[in-house]
């Protein structure tokens, strides 16, 4: 479904690869002849049912088709990117959380006080920063002026030097989201009446916020989490450029800017996969959240 | 009927000698109880004075919005402190002001000295966790003992309350349990660490009709089991006659009328009391409950209270000093209080 309609639209664009590659060279390089043998090798001579007919037949015998751009296959330059963009949004998921949270709690346990303010404070004025100034702001403190890291580009493996940059960028954008969410759902449950109960119990303020409001109140944060996960996992187009990750996200600024079609296909295919997954451990962990979810 | 010496003694007068007694488990004496929002101050508990002894059921009725949660949930402290505070009175627990303990001794009185059940049972349990994790925890907050005797106890309490299947039900979650049983399982968790008190605020409203009086039947027998007292807070006068002791009726947040079930209920003598009893169902009349007689108008709101009687606007008897004056809570007969210039000397004097 989704392949079909991304082969659709990039078909009635208007437009195909080889016209792009053409106009972006000087017409005379391009003899009419080589253009048409190019298109024909392509096959977009051919009506675009038939077309689509192909690609599917091709894909499904595993075969992504020929990259335009690149005149590779497809196959290994997704199998080269993909793992780059999954371990660095599963890290920088991991970080969000394991920040997020603690930092949540601490707010909605300290509501309208100072630490709330503060918590709270920071997270709307980094919310305000967009990924493409937050990387080179931190690079030139890093790197210029503290001199403790070296240039951040490329990819080396996620434990490495270059990939510290990059995940704190990912993280300090997207943490304000979870600190948010966990201090919402913290302070939604506060009101609550068995949240009422815990204090009539005798309780201790402390035990009635470490168990009785962050449990329930990771339900909802889950939720968030999961679709954090998938977004990054998929790409973060802005860190990638910046830090020149070839990851998945930079991948397809180029395989969209060129109309590379059966390299946006892949991608498309890919990061649907991948969003198939991300949801399925999100379904998958909400019973062990949730009881009521759990046994009916 | 006696209206002699007693008249002219004023509650107060009589709390200061009862102060003393042995058998009084807890006195409340000109609690009040303001909340403090952008509308203004609202005064839900406006100077309450009850007392509860020990063994008894004392119930408190009245109309929504009266100050009856509010008065229980002050004598527990678990108001919301953002906006909820105890501006004046004291609550004696055995001769102990509440209201003078630490938040480390208050917590302390919380589920141990005084528990307290609530009306909505399907939310006042934590989705998230076992029933038994829950009771068990009410149980190892008070007491020295092993998780596992702990465990056992609160099942042991979950047949008490009459629990088909306690070994199961330890294991459920309280979704997987009927309102009935869900009240049960509250029951058998403020019973776990053998209370003095036990506050019920509308403990079967939510209830189907048929459960109401399992419920009731239940508080009253664990009651005895126990030797405790119940407050018990109800909308519901066939509850109080079936359950109560002694009754006190509020009326936008003071107290109007107290005594013995038994007197109040052939005797009222305040017209709000009447008036409630009046719109009571009775099972030797033929009359169909659509066609009741209610008591007309409205509560005034808390931040908007009349001057004098806050009950004048609505009330059949209001009189000049009624619309002026705020009458004092004065004694008749043996045990029976009323706040009603009708029955305070200098103006039933001149009738
Ligand atoms: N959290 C709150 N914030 C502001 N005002 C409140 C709050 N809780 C209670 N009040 C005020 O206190 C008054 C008394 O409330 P309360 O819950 O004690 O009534 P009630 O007698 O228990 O009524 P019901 O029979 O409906 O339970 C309300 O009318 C309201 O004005
Ligand atoms: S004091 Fe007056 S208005 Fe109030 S109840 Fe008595 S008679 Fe009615
Ligand atoms: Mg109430």
């Amino acid at each position: 479904m989704v392949m079909f309609l991304t082969f659709t639209m990039m078909h009635f664009s208007g437009s195909n690869p080889v016209d792009i590659m053409v106009s972006q060279g000087s017409s005379a390089d391009w003899p009419q002849q080589r253009i048409e043998a190019l298109k024909e090798k392509f096959g977009f001579d051919k009506p675009f049912f038939e077309q689509l007919v192909d690609y599917t037949n091709n894909l499904l015998h595993g075969e992504f088709g020929r990259s335009i751009k690149f005149n590779r296959d497809v196959a290994p330059i997704l199998e080269t990117k993909v793992p780059i963009s999954v371990q660095l949004g599963l890290a920088a998921t991991f970080l969000v959380i394991v920040f997020g949270v603690p930092l949540g709690v601490l707010a909605a346990a300290a509501h309208n006080r100072w630490p709330d303010t503060v918590i709270l404070g920071t997270t709307m004025t980094l919310q305000a920063i967009p990924e493409f100034v937050l990387g080179p702001v931190l690079t030139v403190i890093f790197v210029l002026w503290l001199k403790i890291l070296a240039v951040p580009v490329g990819w080396n493996g996620l434990f490495t030097q270059q990939s510290i940059l990059p995940l704190a960028v990912l993280t300090i954008a997207n943490v304000p989201i979870i600190i948010r969410q966990t201090r919402a759902s913290m302070l939604e449950m506060a009101g609550s009446d068995y949240i009422r109960t815990a204090r009539t119990k005798g309780l201790s303020e402390r035990k009635i916020l470490m168990k009785h409001m962050l449990r329930p109140a990771l339900i909802p944060v889950s939720t968030t989490a999961g679709m954090l996960m998938t977004s990054l996992v998929n790409g973060a187009i802005f860190v990638e450029a910046v830090f020149n990750i070839p990851g998945l996200g930079n991948l397809t600024r180029d395989a969209t800017l060129s109309l590379d079609y059966p390299l946006v296909m892949g991608v498309v295919i890919i990061i649907t996969v991948l969003v198939m997954m991300g949801n399925l451990i999100v379904d998958l962990s909400y019973p062990l959240i949730d009881p009521r979810i759990r046994n009916r | 009927m006696p209206r002699t010496a007693s008249l002219t003694q004023t509650a107060d007068r009589v709390k200061a000698t009862t102060a003393g007694d042995s058998d009084v488990l807890l006195d409340i004496a000109d609690l009040k109880t303001y909340f403090f929002t952008e509308n203004g101050v609202s005064k839900a508990v406006d100077g309450v004075d009850f007392q509860v002894h020990k063994g008894e059921t004392l119930a408190i009725v009245g109309e929504s919005g009266c100050g009856k949660s509010v008065t229980a949930m002050s004598i527990l402290q678990i108001l919301d402190k953002a906006v909820g505070r105890i501006v004046g009175g004291r609550i004696l627990l055995e001769g102990t002001n509440l209201l003078e303990l630490s938040n480390r001794e208050i917590r302390r009185v919380r589920g141990k000295e005084i528990s307290m059940i609530f009306q909505e049972p399907m939310t006042s349990l934590n989705p998230v966790f076992t029933v038994g994790d829950q009771i068990s925890e009410a149980i190892l907050v008070h007491q020295q003992i092993a998780k596992s005797a702990a465990w056992d106890e609160a099942q042991r309490l979950l047949s008490l309350v009459g629990i088909p299947s306690p070994g199961r039900t330890m294991r459920d979650y309280p979704h997987q349990l009927s309102g009935g049983m869900r009240q049960r399982a509250m029951i058998a968790m403020a019973l776990s660490c053998n209370p003095k008190l036990l506050i019920a605020d509308e403990p079967t409203t939510a209830l189907d009709v048929t459960i109401q009086a399992q419920v009731m039947e239940l508080i009253d027998s664990v009651k005895t089991q126990f030797g405790m007292s119940v407050l018990l807070i109800t909308h519901d006068l066939g509850v109080v006659a079936e359950s109560a002791d002694r009754v006190v009726v509020m009326y936008a947040g003071k107290v109007v009328e107290q005594g013995e079930v038994g007197a109040i209920f052939e005797n009222a003598l305040h017209p709000y009391t009447q008036g409630l009893l009046q719109s009571m169902p009775r099972l030797d009349d033929d009359q169909p409950i659509g066609d009741l007689p209610e008591i007309a108008g409205m509560v005034p709101m808390a931040n908007d209270r009349p001057e004098g009687c806050y009950f004048h606007p609505r009330c059949p008897k209001a009189m000049d000093i009624c619309r002026q004056q705020m009458p004092e809570l004065t004694t008749h007969g043996e045990t029976q209080d009323v706040r009603c210039w009708l029955y305070t000397p200098e103006v039933s004097n001149e009738h």
